[in-house]
């Protein structure tokens, strides 16, 4: 179980329970992250607002971000956030699911070449160590030809990694990812 | 030494609170390569900064310590800053800092900033008696949940910041109490 409960659905507002349910209805999932956070409904209401315009906006494509989203919470080895965007590759946008795992481990594959292994390697870096972040660090993913704006996007990625991650760590909900209704998550 | 040029960021729009903006100018100069992201982290910012369960000044110095213990002394300082902004002196910010990073703390706001500190760096380590050490100290499950969230959007900025190079800016005060 997680280390704090989740809060009882009749003690959730109305704004943040619209939230959970439009996550489960869109996804076909349940979300323990927004049902823990509905705890500090503006901390909910943040990551509402911060994770649709990031994703869906910007030069990079959903899946793409999702893609490097999925591979900055696998170098912080944070299997809830890892997981559940894993799934989503797989069963709304039709990646294999060997090839999702090559991918977040940042291991050769067919479907991406070196200017994108460059991104992930540095997106990788970065959520887990930003501290120790170098120069020569963006001059790889410049020198295969991403711009300064998209590796800004980059960087938002594993940024929107490390919020939702210490939160699921912190509070453990990787053991709470059992059953039927987290089918999928890898 | 920028990593990515800082570009001039227009003001944030739309704060309902204005002492709730990003304070950090040359942050959202690395962020204004991508707009709507930047909008987005403007208003997750207000949100998170400008209303909670916990007192707005422990809001400042959990985004400011966590940052430190990141090693980012960008985000530190100026987080740091808003929390003496907001009243607290320099000296019982260190004291505060310093009975965190004890290993013993005693208060409620120290044993609070030693759990930050944990969720930072081995949040993987968590277990159930350091969230009950917290009830008895008097936290609630609200609180609680809220100070990790303020490790998050703090561990938001110093990615941004560490991928901007902005957090070997020379000659940060990341430590005002000294």
């Amino acid at each position: 179980m997680a280390l704090i409960p989740y809060p009882e659905a009749d003690s959730i507002d109305p704004e943040s329970q619209a939230a959970i349910d439009k996550f489960a209805n869109d996804h076909g999932r349940p979300t323990l992250l927004r049902q823990l956070l509905a705890w500090s409904p503006p901390a909910l209401e943040a990551m509402d607002d911060l994770y649709h315009p990031v994703f869906l906006e910007g030069l990079m494509t959903r899946d793409f971000k999702e893609m490097l989203f999925v591979a900055a919470s696998q170098a912080r080895e944070r299997p809830y956030c890892a997981g559940g965007h894993s799934r989503l590759l797989v069963k709304e946008f039709g990646y294999d699911e060997d090839d999702v795992r090559a991918i977040r481990d940042g291991e050769e594959n067919d479907n991406w070449g070196a200017k994108e292994m460059a991104l992930i390697d540095y997106v990788r870096k970065i959520a887990v160590d930003p501290a120790g972040v170098t120069p020569e660090d963006l001059e790889e993913p410049r020198r295969h030809g991403w711009t300064e704006a998209e590796l800004v996007e980059a960087t938002a990625m594993a940024a929107h990694s490390v919020w939702t991650t210490s939160v699921a760590q912190s509070f453990h909900l990787e053991h709470d990812l059992i059953g039927p209704d987290f089918e999928g998550y890898f | 030494m920028s990593f990515i040029p800082v570009l001039e960021a227009e003001p944030p729009i739309g704060a309902a609170d204005p002492t709730a903006v990003p304070p950090i100018a040359e942050l959202r100069g690395v962020f204004a390569h991508f707009p709507t992201g930047l909008g987005a982290f403007d208003q997750m910012y207000q949100r998170m900064v400008g209303k909670g369960r916990l007192d707005r000044t422990l809001r400042f110095v959990i985004l400011g310590a966590s940052a430190r213990w990141r090693n980012d002394p960008f985000i530190a300082s100026a987080m740091f800053r808003q929390a003496i902004d907001d009243g607290l002196t320099a000296v019982e910010l260190g004291d505060l800092i310093g009975e965190a990073e004890s290993g013993d703390p005693i208060g409620a706001e120290a044993t609070l900033l030693g759990f930050c500190r944990k969720a930072t760096e081995t949040a993987f380590k968590m277990i159930q008696r350091d969230v009950d050490a917290l009830r008895t100290v008097g936290w609630t499950n609200g609180q609680i949940v809220e100070a990790v969230t303020m490790v998050s959007l703090s561990g938001y900025m110093t990615v941004m910041a560490a991928g901007g190079g902005l957090t070997q800016t020379p000659g940060l005060e990341a430590e005002p109490w000294r």
